[in-house]
């Protein structure tokens, strides 16, 4: 964690620049010359947010997405190893701390009982809570394995849009500039958004189960359907991109 | 022995650029809260490691370094306000007629619950707008009409009005919304150091930022920089 003005943090550096320089000097080591050289980045394969002029096919969006009954929480008994791996999740997001290396070291292999109390913890979260709740559907979403993993995914994309992002069930009090809002549009929706990913994930992966790959497909062809113009365009890239 | 000297000048300018990433000068009416979370943010920043960027981040940026990151921002972020309003929703802005080395922060920057990746594309965003040397890299008018890449017309999430007309666009390639795009797509594609959480999230709002490049040069440049193998 990054400290504001740390006294300690400057004579601290030049302590272990001394000791780096040392180390240089003593042993001849030969620093490769920097790469200066400009290097085109790869496009990732079949983003769920292609840019424009991808072959993507203009659908109706005439019939509105159909609403899924909302998801309640289970009772379960957890192992200490669940409970475990649930409060590393809840120190993370305690943190803001999204670049965790624990959400990609620890947060893996969820057993069955681990991942219902992750759906419960989303469920208990305000809605407001769009990084978290995000979060949530991100872990879950790379652990999905089994139909009832993806039915969990599918309410959450089918979920009523969050209107504002200090209230979702009202639009803002004040008139909102575009241009000052710009992260909001997409933070709105960003648990439907990951969702989505996920679900291009488990249709890229080669051994995931028949009825999880359909389960994945009918999701998002129901996000198709949103009336949020950012979940059905990312779902349609998805469809339009992996093949089935 | 050229080169052992190189290595030591290498090595003290890198340490005395991370001894200088710790100094932010907030005003004093800027939140405790809201000072810890932007000192965390960018502390963030100055972990950034990559190998590899594309030729407009090494325009822009130049390496994938924290201390590239950080020194980026220092150097045009002089002063950190508060501003306890909505702002229109912001979390962050800048107002260059006012004093364009500042930056404030709205309450929203605290209360709002956004990636912390999102969070930084509009700080660094922000901050290009402190740049009087280049204008301060205004916006442009979106396009009459503004169309998504099916043909149809872009609109307000808010008010459900096209948004064709407002000043929400850009058509330089490296402007403010596309300095921050290009910043958060490399991250997405090269980080060597960040988990797979806040690539995802670099590359979603990356892309959605894309869509408000509507110079079809820029537009074309961009793609080609970050969207093709």
């Amino acid at each position: 964690m990054f400290t504001k003005g740390s006294k300690r943090a400057v004579p601290f550096a030049f302590a272990v620049g001394i000791a780096i320089v040392v180390t240089v000097l003593w042993s001849g080591h030969r620093k490769p010359p920097p790469d200066d050289g400009a290097i085109a980045v790869a496009e990732p394969a079949a983003s769920a947010n292609s840019p424009p002029g991808s072959s993507s096919e203009t659908l109706s969006t005439a019939t509105p997405m159909p609403t899924l009954p909302s998801p309640t929480p289970q009772s379960v008994s957890l192992t200490d190893d669940d409970r475990r791996q649930v409060a590393v999740l809840e120190q993370i997001l305690k943190s803001r701390d999204d670049n965790d290396p624990r959400m990609d070291t620890e947060l893996r292999n969820l057993s069955p009982q681990a991942k219902i109390e992750l759906r419960n913890k989303y469920i208990a979260m305000s809605a407001e809570s769009r990084n978290e709740r995000g979060t949530i559907v991100f872990v879950l979403g790379r652990e999905m394995k089994t139909s009832e993993d993806a039915a969990f995914l599918a309410s959450v994309v089918a979920e009523p849009p969050c209107l504002s992002m200090q209230d979702c069930g009202r639009r803002p009090d004040a008139p909102v500039d575009e241009h000052a809002a710009m992260a909001n549009e997409v933070s709105l929706v960003y648990p439907q958004l990951v969702a989505v990913k996920s679900f291009e994930r488990v249709l890229k992966s080669g051994d995931l189960s028949t009825e999880v790959k359909k389960a994945a497909i009918e999701a998002l062809q129901r996000a198709e359907r949103s009336e949020n113009s950012k979940v059905s365009q990312s779902a349609q890239g998805v469809l339009a991109n992996v093949k089935f | 022995m050229g080169h052992r000297i190189f290595s030591v000048v290498l090595v003290a300018a890198s340490l005395i650029i991370t001894a200088r990433a710790s100094a932010v000068t907030f005003d004093k009416n800027v939140p405790q809260a809201t000072q810890q979370q932007m000192v965390a943010d960018l502390g963030f920043m100055n972990t950034i490691q990559g190998a590899k960027v594309s030729a407009l981040h090494k325009q822009v940026f130049g390496d994938m370094q924290g201390a590239v990151y950080v020194n980026y921002f220092d150097s045009r972020v002089k002063r950190i306000g508060y501003d306890e309003g909505d702002v229109g929703g912001a979390v962050a802005y800048v107002a260059p007629f006012i004093d364009s080395s500042k930056m404030v922060l709205t309450s929203n920057f605290t209360k709002f619950s956004h990636p912390q990746i999102a969070r930084l594309m509009v700080v660094y965003h922000e901050a290009r707008h402190t740049e009087d040397d280049n204008g301060n890299w205004p916006h442009a008018t979106c396009p009459t009409p503004f169309l998504d890449e099916n043909g149809q017309e872009i609109k307000s999430i808010w008010t459900g009005l096209p948004l064709a007309g407002q000043d929400g666009c850009d058509d330089a390639t490296i402007g403010a919304y596309g300095s921050s795009l290009i910043l958060l797509k490399n991250i997405s594609l090269t980080c060597s150091n960040c988990n797979e959480k806040v690539k995802m999230d670099a590359g979603i709002y990356a892309d959605d930022q894309f869509k408000r490049i509507t110079d079809k040069g820029s537009h074309e440049t961009i793609r080609k920089d970050l969207y093709v193998h």
